[in-house]
């Protein structure tokens, strides 16, 4: 059994790596021992955590992104395999994968892939990314930002910052029931101001070009 | 008795949210309410200031979670209402100083003498906010009808949402009518329609708050001044009890009425 945290430095900042088998409690204070080890080190630094398999609750997160704060640490992001860690994440603004690693959105794998169900407002400040399809029961705020490889849903009105689909997604689309962005790209593709913003729509391409139609 | 626990915030700096405890909790305490006012905002401590006691501060926040005082020897009375009292921020500390933790055992030990106990929270989303909103029954979030704002607030209740502190509700002060007509400022529909959070109040933009707040004289105790008469309307509200809206489109002259003041020594 694994008990010590591992460190590595990634393109992201600093990657640590809470053992898995190790009860939550026990993880955190054993985490928090080894900042304590090089406070001057790690102050000022850039985290993503690695939560294994764990299904950690906001209030966990929160005090995870506590602790750091309080060694002036900025938790930037945290890895889990477990779903409500993930969507707890999430919820807090967290990043919840690499980005520009070798973690790239596969475009074919992307619409096989689980969606994510978000059934409230996506409010400021929050960043969603998933691989699979996105669906949102309420609105995305401006200053909201939603990135997918694939499509995305919005029972509601869409007006936070969308980049949906990977460039070779050509399947992708977006559903809102108000498109109110000027914030938006399908496949790479920056959607253009013309879009009407007073009735349900989907946007999708054709030909490699932006088109629409009412959503009904 | 046990305190409901009511915490101020707003995300953004600068929108009234001193204003709006130090004029509630004024409010509160006018019909016969016993209330306590916290000021969080450590290092940043206004709300003496408003209330008119700075000049009576011993003791603060830090000094009753590092043990240096009893927590009666910090509460400081009200000039106006004895039932109103005030724990003063420290000024000379940051917001590292108390936890949340501290925040909840504080407001716990409080409970049982009084009515009311209102958090003034400092603003942005990090450890001071944290502090405020650890120990909240119930969260007002002040806001004024600018788009900055309204973002910095739509950021603060998806934090809430996300901490199960439920849906806060909303208090939009300093509302210009004139420039709403203009289209030049959001109307009080234009901010409901995106936080969707339920109204508490809408406060109108009025020179007597700064004049009051010069004063350090709550403008709730000016009869004559409509963001007073907004604020008790909101403290009525908190309360449970159902106050018609008003219609900040009418002339000023049509608020200058009598409204009776109790408790007051």
């Amino acid at each position: 059994m694994s008990t010590s945290i591992e460190m590595k430095g990634i393109r992201d900042g600093l990657l640590a790596t809470i053992p898995n088998d190790l009860p939550w409690e026990e993880g955190l204070r054993l985490f928090c021992e080894h900042l304590d080890r090089q406070p001057q080190f790690f102050k000022g630094a850039r985290l993503t955590v690695d939560l294994g398999t764990r299904s950690l609750r906001v209030n966990d997160l929160v005090r995870l992104r506590e602790a750091l704060s309080e060694r002036g640490i900025s938790l930037w992001a945290v890895l889990s395999e477990s779903p409500a860690t993930m969507k707890n994440a999430q919820l807090l603004g967290l990043a919840t994968r690499l980005s520009k690693t070798s973690r790239a959105l596969a475009p074919g794998s992307a619409a096989r892939e689980m969606a994510l169900w978000i059934p409230r407002t996506v409010r400021s400040g929050v960043k969603i990314e998933h691989s699979g399809p996105v669906v949102v029961i309420g609105d995305v705020n401006p200053g909201a930002e939603i990135v997918t490889a694939s499509s995305l849903v919005v029972w509601g009105r869409l007006r936070g910052r969308v980049l949906v689909g990977d460039p070779q997604n050509a399947e992708a689309f977006i559903c809102t029931l108000r498109f109110q962005t000027t914030q938006a790209t399908l496949a790479g593709i920056p959607l253009p101001s013309s879009i009407p913003t007073e009735f349900p729509l989907k946007i999708f391409l054709e030909n490699h070009l932006p088109a629409w139609e009412k959503w009904e | 008795m046990s305190a409901q626990v009511v915490t101020i915030t707003s995300g953004k700096g600068g929108v009234g949210k001193t204003t709006a405890v130090a004029n509630i909790a004024t409010a509160l305490a006018a019909v016969g309410q016993k209330v306590v006012c916290i000021d969080a905002d450590i290092g940043l401590r206004n709300l003496d200031v408003v209330m008119g006691l700075e000049n009576r501060i011993v003791y603060d926040l830090v000094d009753i979670v590092e043990g240096r005082c009893r927590l009666r020897q910090a509460m400081i009375r009200d000039r106006h209402f004895q039932d109103l009292y005030l724990i003063p921020a420290a000024q000379t500390r940051d917001k590292t100083a108390v936890s949340p933790g501290d925040m909840v055992d504080l407001c716990n030990e409080l409970r049982p003498e009084f009515d009311w106990i209102l958090i003034d929270s400092p603003a942005g989303i990090e450890r001071g906010f944290r502090n405020a909103i650890a120990p909240a029954d119930r969260i007002l979030l002040v806001t004024n009808p600018e788009v900055s704002a309204v973002r910095d607030a739509d950021r603060v209740i998806g934090i809430l949402e996300a901490e199960e502190k439920g849906s806060p509700w909303l208090i939009i002060n300093r509302l210009k009518p004139s420039l709403v007509r203009q289209n030049e400022m959001l109307s009080p529909e234009d901010v409901l329609d995106l936080l969707a959070v339920p109204l508490l109040g809408i406060v109108p933009e009025d020179e007597a708050i700064l004049i009051a707040t010069n004063r350090g004289t709550p403008v709730v105790l000016d009869e004559k001044s409509r963001a007073g008469r907004a604020f008790r309307n909101i403290a009525l509200r908190l309360m449970g009890k159902e106050v018609k809206d008003e219609d900040w489109d009418t002339p000023e002259s049509f608020w200058s009425r009598f409204w009776p003041l109790k408790g007051r020594k």
